[in-house]
Parts: C-alpha cells; sequence; structure tokens
C-alpha cells in the first residue's frame, strides 16, 4: 500500500488514470467527483473492465465482477468510497495505519 | 402526443414495402447506376426480408443471394438459407470463408485470447466458446461488461469475466468474419455490376450490433430504420418461410450457441422495441411503465442502456471526417 492510497487521495488516482487512459485528455479530468461517468459517456463498457483492472493493482483490492455495477463505479465519490471500504475490509491495517 | 401502447410500432406491411422497394430501386439503379442487388443471407430474419426486398426491387434474375458460412457456423443456417433462397427464385451462391479466416489466423488470436482466460479451452478437443453479457438488465443497473462462456466437450459450462485486453483480441478476432464476408459480397457485386444490399436492423445499426466496415460496409441500407419486431412483421407480409420467422435471433459468430439477448440486447425485443419507441418519441416515463406493465426504475434502465449504446458506439457509424478541401494550407 503506498502513501497516495493511505493519505486519502484515491480520487486523485483515479481521476488521473481516466483522463490519460480512457478520456485521452492532456488537460485532466475536467467533472466534479459526482458526476455520473456512464451517464456523461466518460466512460463506456471496455472503460469499466480497465478501471476495475486499475482499481485492483493500483488499490491492492480484489474486484469481484458482481461489485462491477453502477453504484461502485459510476462516479469518483462512488468509487474511492467502494475502493476503501475494500481497503478496510480486506486489509484493516491499510486504513488505520500506525 | 403519441400515446403509448404496446402495438404503438405497429406498421402498414403492405404500405412499408412499397416503400423500401422504390428506396432501393430509386438510389440503387438511378443514384448509383447499379443494376441489381448482392444481399449476404445468413438464414437469419433480417437477410430474409432483404432478400425478399431485393427481388421486389429488382426481379429474381438481378438478385445474387451468397451464403458465406465458416466452420463455427451452425449447419441450420445454410439449410435455412437455401430454403429462403428457393423460396424466392434465387439461386444461392454458397462462400465457405474458413480457409480465408485461417488465413488471417482469426481462430488462433481468437482462441490464444480465450485460453489466457481458460487455459484448458481447446476448439480441437471440441471445447465450444461464446462472449456474454449481464442478462438482469430490468432487474438491475449493470454494466455491459463481457464474460466469456465456455462449454466443455462434456457439456459443463463455465463463464468467467473478460479483462479489456482479451476482449479487445477476441472482438478484432472475430470481426475478421464480418469482414472477410463484406469482401466476398462485393467481389459478386463489383462482377455483376450490382449492388450490397445491407441487411442491419434499426435495433444493430443504431445501437451499435455490427462491425464497421464487415457487415456495415455496404452500399445501401434496407431496413435500418426498422425496429425487429417490424422486420418481423414485414417477414409476414413477405411471406419469409416460417421456420425462419421462428427461429431465435442468432450472432452465428461463436462456436457455442449464443442468441443475440445474451450476446447483446439483453432483453426481448417485444420489452425492447416499444420502450426504445417511447424514448425516441419522449413518452414520458410514467406513461410507458403503465403500458409495459412495469416499474418506472426498469423503464429507466432501458432508456439508459440504449442511450449509453448509442453513444459510445457513435465511433461505429462515423464516416472518416476530412477536413475542408476549400481551405488547404498553401504554401
Amino acid at each position: 500500500m503506498d502513501r497516495h492510497t493511505i493519505d486519502g487521495h484515491i480520487e486523485a488516482a483515479l481521476r488521473g488514470f481516466i483522463a490519460e487512459n480512457l478520456l485521452f485528455s492532456e488537460q485532466g479530468f475536467p467533472y466534479p467527483d459526482d458526476v455520473s461517468l456512464l451517464r456523461e459517456r466518460i466512460i463506456d463498457s471496455l472503460g469499466v473492465v480497465e478501471l476495475a483492472a486499475f482499481v485492483g493493482q493500483r488499490f491492492g483490492v480484489r474486484v469481484e465482477q458482481t461489485e462491477v455495477r453502477p453504484e461502485n463505479f459510476d462516479s469518483i465519490a462512488k468509487l474511492a468510497a467502494f475502493v476503501r471500504r475494500k481497503q478496510s475490509g480486506v486489509r484493516p491495517e491499510a486504513a488505520h495505519p500506525a | 402526443m403519441i400515446r403509448f401502447s404496446t402495438n404503438v410500432i405497429d406498421i402498414d406491411s403492405g404500405a412499408e414495402t412499397d416503400r423500401i422497394v422504390a428506396f432501393l430501386q430509386r438510389n440503387v439503379r438511378r443514384e448509383m447506376k447499379r443494376r441489381g442487388a448482392v444481399v449476404g443471407i445468413s438464414g437469419g430474419i433480417d437477410s430474409a426480408v432483404v432478400l425478399a426486398l431485393s427481388v421486389r426491387a429488382f426481379g429474381a434474375r438481378n438478385v445474387t443471394a451468397v451464403m458465406m458460412p465458416d466452420r463455427d457456423s451452425d449447419p441450420i443456417s445454410e439449410r435455412l438459407a437455401r430454403a429462403l433462397a428457393a423460396r424466392y427464385g434465387v439461386e444461392p451462391l454458397l462462400e465457405d470463408i474458413t480457409a480465408a479466416l485461417e488465413g488471417f489466423d482469426c481462430y488462433r488470436r481468437r482462441d490464444d485470447a480465450i485460453r489466457r482466460v481458460f487455459p484448458e479451452f481447446d476448439a480441437a478437443k471440441g471445447y465450444k466458446s461464446k462472449i456474454v453479457l449481464p442478462q438482469d438488465l430490468l432487474e438491475a443497473g449493470t454494466f455491459n461488461v463481457y464474460s466469456v462462456t465456455v462449454v466443455a466437450p462434456d457439456g459443463r459450462e463455465e463463464t468467467r469475466p473478460l479483462g479489456a485486453r482479451e476482449m479487445l483480441e477476441i472482438t478484432a478476432a472475430s470481426n475478421l468474419k464480418q469482414r472477410s464476408r463484406m469482401s466476398v459480397l462485393y467481389f459478386h457485386a463489383e462482377a455483376r455490376q450490382f449492388a450490397v444490399i445491407g441487411t442491419s436492423n434499426k435495433n444493430e445499426h443504431a445501437q451499435g450490433f455490427f462491425v464497421k466496415h464487415g457487415d456495415g460496409g455496404v452500399d445501401i441500407q434496407a431496413i435500418a430504420h426498422l425496429f425487429k419486431t417490424q422486420v418481423y412483421q414485414l417477414s409476414r407480409h413477405l411471406d419469409v418461410p416460417v421456420s425462419i420467422q421462428q427461429r431465435t435471433p442468432t450472432t452465428d459468430t461463436y462456436s457455442a450457441p449464443c442468441d443475440q439477448q445474451e450476446f447483446f440486447f439483453r432483453l426481448p425485443f417485444a420489452t425492447l422495441d416499444p420502450i426504445w419507441f417511447a424514448r425516441e418519441n419522449r413518452i414520458p416515463v410514467p406513461e410507458v411503465a403503465r403500458g409495459m406493465g412495469l416499474p418506472e426504475v426498469q423503464v429507466q434502465r432501458v432508456y439508459d442502456d440504449i442511450a449509453g449504446k448509442q453513444s459510445t458506439t457513435e465511433y461505429l457509424r462515423l464516416s472518416p471526417p476530412i477536413l475542408d478541401p476549400a481551405k488547404p494550407a498553401y504554401a
């Protein structure tokens, strides 16, 4: 677990990944964290798969296919909350580092 | 204001047939200066209707019907296609594209990607495969994330999620089939000075269930303005063989049987089409929900799924952009 995650900057990492890999944007992620990624057409189904793989690798959590749903993945805010829930459940020590 | 009911999309099949026939004649003969039509026939309802319309427009001797199976095709498809051609007095041509696809390494490229998900997968030992979407669109808001299903020789089925790389490679390899078929159709069209008539319906064209420069590579689209349920209505008027009318719509692309609902649409057409019509005509969700006997949240999910597919597949319908030829950057 790196400091990026521990310090609560999950949202920044997600914004950076989406901007670079799904929007192909050099201007960053120009939306608020609660905007619907699906409704605003920011990601498509392939983007969801890439995002799920990124979350698993970057934050060290196991993402089940049944968890790849709009209530977990449809905004930066929802996804960051999902990652924090997974981290606290899977690795309790990561949520409260010494 | 249109009042919604489940039969709101019913068409006058006779008048619609006349309209399409005139459209084909005007564009193919007058605009494209082509004498007749080439239609790829699969044994499915869409190509059956397009063949019937083409024969009405140009006469049987000016229509070439081409069957293009590969080694994954269901043998029933060819039998149905032959019955169809016989119904309309057209001599069908058989062009097996398996050797061409082997030349493109289509099967190895696709199966290598499947093996990264299912290491035991071996087509030579009788394993079959297909890719599918979640089938609970009405019940839950889900993303259109594909999984691969493998059927073992003993009939056991197992489904696992696909990674992005595997999804892209399986799709790219499979699309070689539709693009090979497009090349074969254009060979026959150019050799006869005919036009290639597209067989995509509205569900396929507008939601992106086609291959760019594959089955989307045609000279004119005959039924791309019609919902699938409207294509069935036309098929009855045109007297398409009942065996084709009753066949479950299939992709006939993957080695394991795979219908279009599990591969792409996620709903029966009888549910999808009226809701889509309602969305296009801005009929309020509560009225649609009442008419369909569904909760409003389910109708909204269908609205959202349609909008999402239309938006994310816009690239498929996009012609190559060209800079303004009147304003080149002269030295």
